[in-house]
């Protein structure tokens, strides 16, 4: 399918199945439901809208002259002073709830004694197989255009991810790449409230295994930090250095 | 319970300013409030990150008099709209608003509510203080989550370095064009309201915007300590009309979160179908009473009626065509008709626009029957004749001696020669009409539409030979059945002060 649609051959087109399906539909839907009637109006609402506009002047047209002369008058509303406390009374109770919720009572999103560890970076992985020369026979399969003569690999390993502080492992985690094809970044964001003072912080990568333990990090680092109340110490990954951060 | 709390506020407000009833007006009269108090704080604002706070805290401490109650109309405004637009969308859906016809308004209401909230949150991000901090970070992790972007959004306030103007400037603009498009919904969710009801009553406007006012130099909006990406906010002042759904993410995530939002999103959008209202047949167009005179077509409150060239040959250049799917069945269109009249007795009473429920022949015969129960129970005393509404105050509960009642779909339905041929029949002496509270007919325009009509300034008209004072109109809602009763003892008294002073007609 990918070769008859000239679409290289690794992108799965599955996934592009819901966009076709659901697509249409929603702007099909969209569109009925209220669009059409804004920016389209059928010749015949234009003229049903043209008609109300002069049905309804005339008809105002008529009331002004009618009431005129019948010599009625439009009836004004007179609040007893009684009326007019209760509606400032109302009135104060609404500027109460608003003035009250709009900045209380207080919350407490981060327990002010402790200090903040953030991992987030973003780090793509290494590719799961290795380029290969493609033979002359696999070459001749292909599209005119998509003959290249190397053939690589899209997809990529996960990045994993291990924290520790103070020698207890406290977190492991896996990002997967990216992409349908699975072949973008891996990103983390986590944040952790930990105990503020002195700490030995430790922190392994792997970009090129499925699972954390099969074999020696990738990446490591391993540092002391003393970390003040709500202070903010973010682990990060400089991709220019290759390496683990601290800032 | 609503129709209780309305009640008590017609006491203080009356019926046409009372608050609950305006909550969509005033509503959109607070948007106005927020658009102009906004373009205001945005010629003093500063959109950079450095010089963003600084800005407003001069325009609220060095500019009080003036930008810095801008400022706090402009928060209490907007804290105001959730308020109103909650009580408007719950009190809609108590009083069953919602489903059939008006569906599109109900579904389009939904938008509004979320681009109302990233209208104001995106408002609180440009403070930069601790509050926009966590505000601004809770909001993109949430926005993470969906994994939509290339990298984690939220990583643009990781360190003091890592946002920039430009990003900044981004912010700004979303809280420019939130509000636009908000207006835009706005706008889509009255469209295909007939003659839409979009400003509250000046006395209403005119308090709400002295008790912002007060409110503002009571309490002036303030700021937080600046935002410090090197620290994290602990203890916060949010304002819960726009953040109570941050503890929530909080506590629980951003995926339940955005299954909450999404999930009772579709609920609302799906409620006007689960289940769909069962209505009654469609008016009808009788072609050969029909002269095209318009007076139907602007009178339905749902614009279900359109005028169309003429089908028939007759000498009229157009006539009225009925949308079944916009017709609510209230019948105002018969009312509105010209040939609404009960007084032909030579041939079938038949008008230009039927409902084939309750035909205008059904209502003359229900209101002859009705005449004779008066007779039939005549105890000496003024006969009255209630006419009544299906959704107000129960007429028929009022029937006893001397007292009959009939029910229809809407007051505006009862075309005002019905009321004369009434006070014609032997046994009447009062007709007392009675519907929906002032500014809360169910469909939207009939207690107005017969207001206008007796008083002479709507056609079809109330003939000047009936004598008013053996009319009364008053409104009562479902809870004011009492109420209604207690009018009608007032209104019999003095129709026996009328005879016993001999001023009957």
């Amino acid at each position: 399918m990918n070769e008859l649609l000239g679409i290289d051959p690794d992108i799965p087109l599955f996934h592009l199945i819901p966009f076709v399906v659901f697509s249409p539909i929603f702007f099909y839907v969209l569109y009925n439901l209220g669009l059409k009637e804004i920016f389209n109006p059928s010749p015949e609402v234009r003229e049903q809208r043209r008609l109300h506009k002069e049905a309804l002047a005339r008809e105002a047209a008529e009331r002004t002259s009618k009431l005129q002369d019948s010599g009625l008058k439009l009836k004004t509303a007179k609040r007893t002073p009684l009326q007019l406390l209760g509606q400032g009374v109302t009135f104060a109770l609404f500027a109460l709830v608003i003035g009250y919720f709009s900045g209380a009572p207080a919350y407490v999103s981060h327990p002010p004694e402790k200090a903040l560890l953030m991992l987030s970076f973003t780090h793509a992985g290494q590719h799961v197989e290795k380029c290969k020369k493609r033979s002359r026979e696999e070459l001749a399969k292909l599209a005119p255009n998509m003959r290249a003569p190397m053939s690589c690999s899209r997809e990529r390993w996960p990045v994993i991810a291990q924290l520790s502080l103070d020698g207890d492992n406290f977190f492991q985690g896996v990002a997967t790449p990216a992409g349908f094809s699975k072949d973008g970044h891996s990103s983390f964001y986590e944040d952790f409230s930990v105990s503020t003072g002195k700490h030995r912080i430790k922190v392994y990568l792997w970009d090129g295994v499925a699972n954390a333990g099969q074999g020696a990090p990738d990446f490591m680092l391993e540092q002391d930090v003393d970390l003040g109340p709500r202070e903010i110490l973010v682990i990060g990954f400089d991709n220019e250095a290759g390496r683990i951060t601290l800032e | 319970m609503i129709l209780h709390l309305e009640a008590a506020f017609d006491r203080p407000f009356g019926p046409q300013w009372n608050p609950l009833r305006q909550m969509g007006t005033l509503t959109f009269f607070y948007y106005w409030i927020v658009a102009a108090t906004g373009i205001y704080v945005y010629i003093l604002f500063d959109t950079t990150v450095g010089g963003a706070y600084q800005s407003i805290e001069v325009m609220t401490n060095q500019q009080w008099y003036l930008g810095g109650i801008m400022r706090s109309l402009h928060r209490y405004a907007a804290d105001a709209m959730i308020v109103t637009m909650v009580l408007h969308f719950s009190r809609e859906f108590i009083m069953d608003r919602y489903r059939d016809v008006r569906w599109f308004t109900w579904f389009t209401g939904v938008p509004i509510i979320w681009m109302l909230f990233v209208s104001g949150i995106s408002g609180y991000w440009l403070v930069w203080d601790m509050l926009a901090q966590y505000v601004a970070i809770a909001s993109m992790e949430w926005l993470d989550w969906l994994g939509i972007f290339g990298e984690p959004v939220a990583t643009n306030f990781l360190t003091p370095d890592s946002l920039t103007d430009r990003f900044f400037t981004l912010l700004v603009f979303m809280h420019i064009f939130g509000p636009l498009f908000l207006l835009f919904l706005m706008w889509i969710h009255v469209m295909r309201v007939s003659q839409p009801k979009i400003n509250p009553p000046r006395g209403l406007a005119f308090g709400s915007l002295l008790m912002f006012v007060v409110l503002a130099l009571a309490k002036p909006a303030v700021s937080h300590a600046p935002a410090d990406l090197s620290m994290v906010p602990a203890e916060l002042e949010l304002d819960w009309f726009y953040m109570m759904f941050y503890p929530v993410f909080d506590a629980w995530g951003a995926g339940t979160l955005w299954g909450l939002a999404v999930g009772l999103s579709l609920i609302l959008m799906a409620m006007p179908w689960i289940p769909p209202l069962r209505r009654p047949k469609p008016a009808v167009v009788h072609l050969d009473k029909c002269n095209g005179c318009t007076r139907c077509f602007v009178d339905c409150p749902f614009g279900a009626i359109s005028m169309v060239p003429r089908t028939d040959g007759r000498p009229f250049e157009r006539e009225a065509q009925v949308d079944a799917d916009l017709c609510t069945s209230c019948g105002i269109c018969v009312g509105s008709c010209p040939v609404s009249t009960p007084y032909r007795r030579t041939e079938e009473l038949v008008t230009g626009i039927d409902l084939p429920d309750l035909s205008l022949k059904r209502l003359r015969d229900k209101t002859l029957k009705a005449v004779a129960r008066i007779e039939a129970n005549d105890t000496g005393r003024p006969g009255v004749l209630v006419f009544g509404c299906d959704f107000a105050a129960d007429a028929k509960s009022v029937e006893g001696d001397g007292v009959a009642a009939l029910s229809m779909p809407c007051i505006g339905m009862l075309p005002p020669s019905f009321m004369d041929f009434a006070l014609s029949q032997d046994g009447v002496d009062g007709v007392l009409i009675t519907g929906c509270q002032s500014c809360d007919c169910f469909s939207r325009l009939g207690n107005r539409w017969t207001e206008e009509r007796i008083a002479g300034v709507r056609d079809p008209y109330l003939r000047k030979r009936v004598t008013r004072a053996r009319l009364k109109v008053f409104w009562a809602s479902r809870v004011q059945g009492e109420s209604l009763g207690a009018e009608i003892k007032g209104f019999r008294n003095s129709l026996e002060n009328l005879e016993g002073d001999g001023e009957a007609s």
